[in-house]
């Protein structure tokens, strides 16, 4: 697989990330500016309006407390090619990263809990793998629908486990290369696509 | 001067909109396109003050369907991604182009400078 792919992708979603910051930053930002317009021109400050401005603070911190631990595990991933992975936090990496790709889309998109399963791999082209199937899921026409990303265990082996996919979200080539890469599977029935490692869990 | 304000951060524009009250500027917000439109039909806003990226409709996207509602009516982008491709995009499409965390006096002295170069 070529690096300038693997750039590209870190690229991609670090400025997902660093936009999704700023508006955090932003937010916080007039939160606080307006308590500062209101306290600098003497205005007064009813105690349910200061509630209001800090509970919305409280918000802000913990959004972004959420979305740079993603980051980071995200960050870590590139750190050894080949190790033990939870596909659970895998499945929650993804809906951490994709996040504000989903509200964009307006879809609905959380880590669904499952039986978690191990599988050594490469967490770096996984999670590619796994942001390249949920970009597909995201992309279809249809607004307005869930989309669960969650890990889980059966005959056919570990997998991951995309549900709630349009008819048009098929994988494509990008997609099936780095499955072949991985010595995975891609299975799409039903609105829902498996990522499945060879034999049972 | 009325203002409207529109990004899907319904906590960033309703406290935008209430420090622009405190300043004597008159503004309200929507938090996706649909009810920009809404509010667009209803009143004649000075200005708009558009998100670049939001649910549904993009920030461009959105300035288009505003123009056909309101001609004359011009627009302001607000940005959090700062890249070159916005950038271009968004400073040619509008009278101004600010990147996130904006200055509450630098957006005021955007909106004069839109008002004073004439309808968009």
């Amino acid at each position: 697989m070529p690096r300038s792919d693997d750039l590209l992708f870190f690229g991609k979603v670090s400025a997902q990330v660093s936009h999704e910051l700023k508006n955090i930053l932003t937010i916080i930002n007039e939160q606080a500016g307006l308590l500062a317009d209101r306290t600098g021109r003497g205005l007064p400050l009813d105690p349910e309006r200061l509630a209001m401005a800090v509970a919305c603070l409280q918000r802000q911190v913990q959004r972004g407390d959420r979305l740079l631990a993603g980051f980071n595990r995200f960050a870590h991933a590139a750190d050894l090619p080949r190790r033990e992975v939870s596909l659970a936090e895998a499945a929650a990496l993804a809906a951490t990263l994709g996040a504000r790709r989903a509200a964009l889309a307006r879809v609905a998109l959380s880590a669904a809990a499952g039986d978690d399963a191990r599988v050594v791999s490469d967490p770096f082209l996984l999670c590619r793998l796994l942001m390249a199937c949920l970009e597909r899921a995201l992309d279809a026409p249809d607004d307005g629908r869930a989309v669960t990303v969650g890990a889980a265990t059966g005959p056919g082996g570990p997998a991951l486990v995309l549900t709630g996919l349009s008819p048009g979200a098929a994988p494509g080539q990008d997609e099936a290369a780095l499955a072949e890469t991985l010595g995975t599977r891609l299975i799409l029935a039903d609105g829902r696509l498996a990522i499945v490692w060879p034999g049972p869990a | 001067m009325n203002l409207l304000l529109v990004d899907d951060e319904a906590d960033l524009v309703s406290a935008l909109a209430e420090r622009l009250s405190l300043r004597g500027i008159e503004a309200d917000f929507a938090t996706d396109g649909d009810a920009a439109a809404d509010k667009v039909r209803a009143r004649a806003y000075d200005v708009a003050v558009l998100d670049m990226k939001m649910p549904g409709l993009s920030g461009l996207d959105l300035k288009q369907k505003l123009q056909r509602l309101r001609p004359g009516l011009r627009f302001i982008f607000m940005t959090g991604h700062g890249s070159e491709e916005d950038f271009r995009a968004g400073s040619s499409e509008a009278a101004g182009y600010l990147v996130k965390p904006v200055r509450i006096e630098d957006l005021i002295a955007a909106v004069n400078q839109a008002l004073a170069a004439g309808p968009g």
